[in-house]
């Protein structure tokens, strides 16, 4: 659990609003991210992820304080984005740019190629079905342990491990065929 | 590049590594007001507060100690201070447990800025008046001091020094545009028990 978390949970559970507004703060971006991915709609993500941060205070009594917050909360949202795509009979977007992922300074030209692969990557990874795509994006971009995928995810420990290494293979052989 | 396991082991590792590169997108700014605006603050009972607290992880060294022990003659030297302190200020702490018995929270404004000459702090407790709440320089502390007393609820406010500069609480966390180029400061009051909030 990153630093002070434990007690964090305690103080939100105390009665204590304010010390949620820092959790709110640590994690809006990658909630909010998940979301753009989900439904590729700004207004639907910033919905859904207020919807994500609500539910989850909610529900914070029946999370365990000893446990990592962010995998707990990442499921929730990963779950309202389904819930949400069921509702309103659409399928998770197949392809999300956001609008800032390409800005790139003129002298820096030693950074193009690698800013350029990893727009390619992005771009790649939101054709990959969401499953293998939030195994990758949780173990490689949020540095998820294994176990942490798992928990997210709702898998085992080898399934996740699986998971991981298929995406990966995927993503490879998508790229290669670009 | 001939496809044997050692350079797929390798591909798999930069494609990982570019996956940590990506760039997120950033929220809009009010999202975290948005969510505070929607919760309340948990009604805890007194045992489940104190079962809580014993519950805290706790880990205890003797450099961890050490602030602590300064902490606690801190704590005793400002509370024979207080106790010593002129009959004003102990009128404060009765109006304290007063407004408390009524309903309302105390919250203590600090601002440091001892260039200044006159502070008021403005804001939506009083719909914006132009007849700010006077802060008063406190010359042992050396800050501009002030004590509100609201019902629970959301406030926006900001300081006007000198009466013509409108500056932002900086011990604030969340503030919000004026629309008009300044910031001003948020404050969530708690469920009247009467706890000091301010973020």
């Amino acid at each position: 659990m990153a630093s002070g978390e434990e007690t964090l949970v305690y103080e939100i559970l105390s009665g204590d609003v304010n010390s949620y507004a820092l959790l709110v703060k640590r994690y809006q971006k990658p909630i909010y991210n998940l979301m753009m991915r989900m439904t590729g709609s700004d207004q639907d993500a910033l919905d859904l992820t207020q919807e994500t941060f609500v539910r989850a205070y909610e529900k914070l009594e029946k999370f365990s304080p000893s446990a990592p917050f962010f995998p707990w909360l990442y499921t929730m949202g990963l779950n309202l984005a389904r819930d949400f795509l069921r509702r309103a009979k659409r399928s998770p977007i197949e392809s999300y740019e956001p609008d800032d992922s390409f800005s790139i300074e003129i002298d820096q030209y030693d950074r193009l190629a690698d800013q350029i692969e990893v727009q390619k990557v992005s771009e790649v990874l939101q054709s990959l079905p969401v499953d293998y795509r939030e195994a990758l994006l949780l173990r490689f971009h949020e540095g998820f342990s294994v176990g942490e995928v798992a928990y997210a995810l709702g898998l085992s420990l080898s399934a996740a491990k699986m998971r991981i290494h298929r995406g990966l293979l995927k993503l490879r052989q998508l790229l290669e065929k670009q | 590049m001939e496809k044997t396991p050692v350079n797929i082991e390798k591909d798999l590792k930069r494609i990982a590594g570019l996956i940590a590169d990506i760039r997120y997108a950033e929220p809009a700014e009010f999202l975290t007001e948005n969510v505070l605006a929607n919760i309340k603050p948990k009604k805890v009972t007194l045992f489940k507060r104190v079962w809580r607290k014993l519950r805290t992880p706790v880990s205890v060294s003797p450099l961890r100690l050490l602030p602590a022990g300064v902490s606690v003659l801190a704590i005793f030297a400002l509370a024979v201070t207080l106790l010593w302190r002129a009959p004003g200020e102990r009128i404060l702490t009765q109006r304290i447990n007063e407004v408390a018995d009524q309903g309302l929270n105390t919250v203590v404004l600090f601002l440091d800025r001892p260039d200044a000459t006159d502070v008021e702090v403005i804001g939506s407790f009083n719909n914006w008046s132009q007849q700010g709440v006077r802060m008063v320089w406190d010359k042992d502390r050396r800050l501009w001091v002030v004590a509100l007393h609201l019902k629970r609820g959301n406030y926006e406010y900001a300081f006007r020094v000198n009466n013509r500069e409108i500056v932002a609480d900086p011990k604030a966390i969340l503030h919000r545009d004026d629309g008009f180029g300044h910031q001003n400061s948020i404050l969530i009051i708690g469920n009247g028990n009467g706890n000091e909030t301010r973020i």
